[in-house]
């Protein structure tokens, strides 16, 4: 049936719960630059692409990982995706605060990927991943910049119907 | 050819996405689209893992195939519903719309389960597969209604 790595509640969901409230915290407090609209989306695309991903290469056939204490699906295995939706809107929110010229997307995009990696680090070392089948956690290298990168996208085309509608109604209001 | 017929009414419903007349934002349709995905993606899994209820098949080609009826068919077919269901005013036409769309996820639900994409232990699946979609509809309906009241100002 199910593998069970603990029953206890302990550093994994310590670590879930800290980076919702890091995470959560962090957009709370930050000035506002996006629409609520724009701001769920950036949020929801990380939590979309986590579940995506991890219910696609974490699941029969491949198998690759469990998460947290248990192979079955339970509250905590949601919420560790739910944490994942504050990172993808910091990660939009800084690109447009700071104002990043396309030149440097790339420098960004690899930054991101790395302390994504680290965090994935620290998240197995707290038990939070179980990797199996022969899955170590840089194979993740890949995943998180397509990832990031599709996030960019994401932003660059959404900012640019913005910049259309704006124009429209500049024309329409002259 | 289970890929082949999967790939073939996910393009069906794309094509019918693009040429739908859409009253939501780029936004709101995005919004909408992750979230529909995500809950169908839940529901799945604990159907499948924790339940056991409804089984995914383990051979590659099968599992694409249920990708991409998981991803991409229902969270779109839902999409395209709850578009139809923001453009039209008459409720004989709302009627109709919701039960052409219910069938079609059913009728694809019940391709999947014929070409053994998902398996079912229970002897029916007919009825827990139409109550999972009529529930997945009324959630889409839902979150739409809420989406179109949010403000479209900076956020507070």
């Amino acid at each position: 049936m199910y593998t069970i790595y603990n029953q206890r509640f302990n550093s994994n969901e310590w670590f879930v719960i800290g980076m919702l409230i890091i995470g959560g915290l962090a957009v709370w407090k930050l000035p506002k630059r996006f629409s609520v609209k724009e701001s769920l989306v950036y949020f929801l695309y990380f939590v979309f692409v986590g579940i995506i991903f991890d219910h696609t290469v974490g699941i029969k056939p491949f198998d690759f990982y469990d998460v947290n204490d248990s192979s079955a699906y339970q509250l905590m295995d949601f919420l560790s995706y739910v944490s994942f939706g504050p990172f993808g809107y910091l990660f939009i929110y800084l690109y447009d605060c700071f104002k990043i010229k396309n030149s440097y997307n790339t420098i960004y995009i690899f930054c991101w990927t790395m302390s994504a990696l680290v965090t994935e680090y620290i998240a197995d070392i707290l038990g939070v991943y179980h990797y199996k089948n022969g899955y170590e956690f840089y194979y993740s290298f890949p995943i998180y910049l397509m990832i990031l990168t599709s996030d960019l996208l994401l932003y660059k085309v959404l900012s640019s119907k913005k910049a259309d509608a704006d124009l429209k109604s500049n024309f329409h209001g002259h | 050819m289970a890929v082949a017929i999967f790939v073939f009414i996910a393009w069906v419903i794309i094509t019918v996405y693009l040429f739908v007349p859409r009253r939501l934002s780029t936004e709101e349709n995005l919004l909408l689209f992750f979230f529909f995905t995500i809950i169908t993606i839940n529901i799945f899994t604990i159907l499948d893992l924790n339940l056991q209820l409804i089984q995914h098949s383990n051979e590659v080609k099968m599992f694409i195939s249920f990708l991409i009826h998981r991803n991409i068919i229902i969270p779109l077919a839902l999409i395209i519903f709850v578009n139809l269901m923001s453009n039209i005013g008459s409720k004989t036409k709302k009627l109709i719309i919701t039960v052409l769309i219910f069938l079609t996820i059913y009728l694809v639900n019940l391709v999947a389960f014929g070409i053994g994409l998902l398996t079912c232990d229970s002897s029916s699946l007919y009825l827990p597969s139409a109550i999972i979609l009529a529930a997945l509809m009324l959630i889409a309906f839902l979150t739409m209604k809420l989406v179109m009241k949010l403000p479209e100002g900076k956020s507070v």
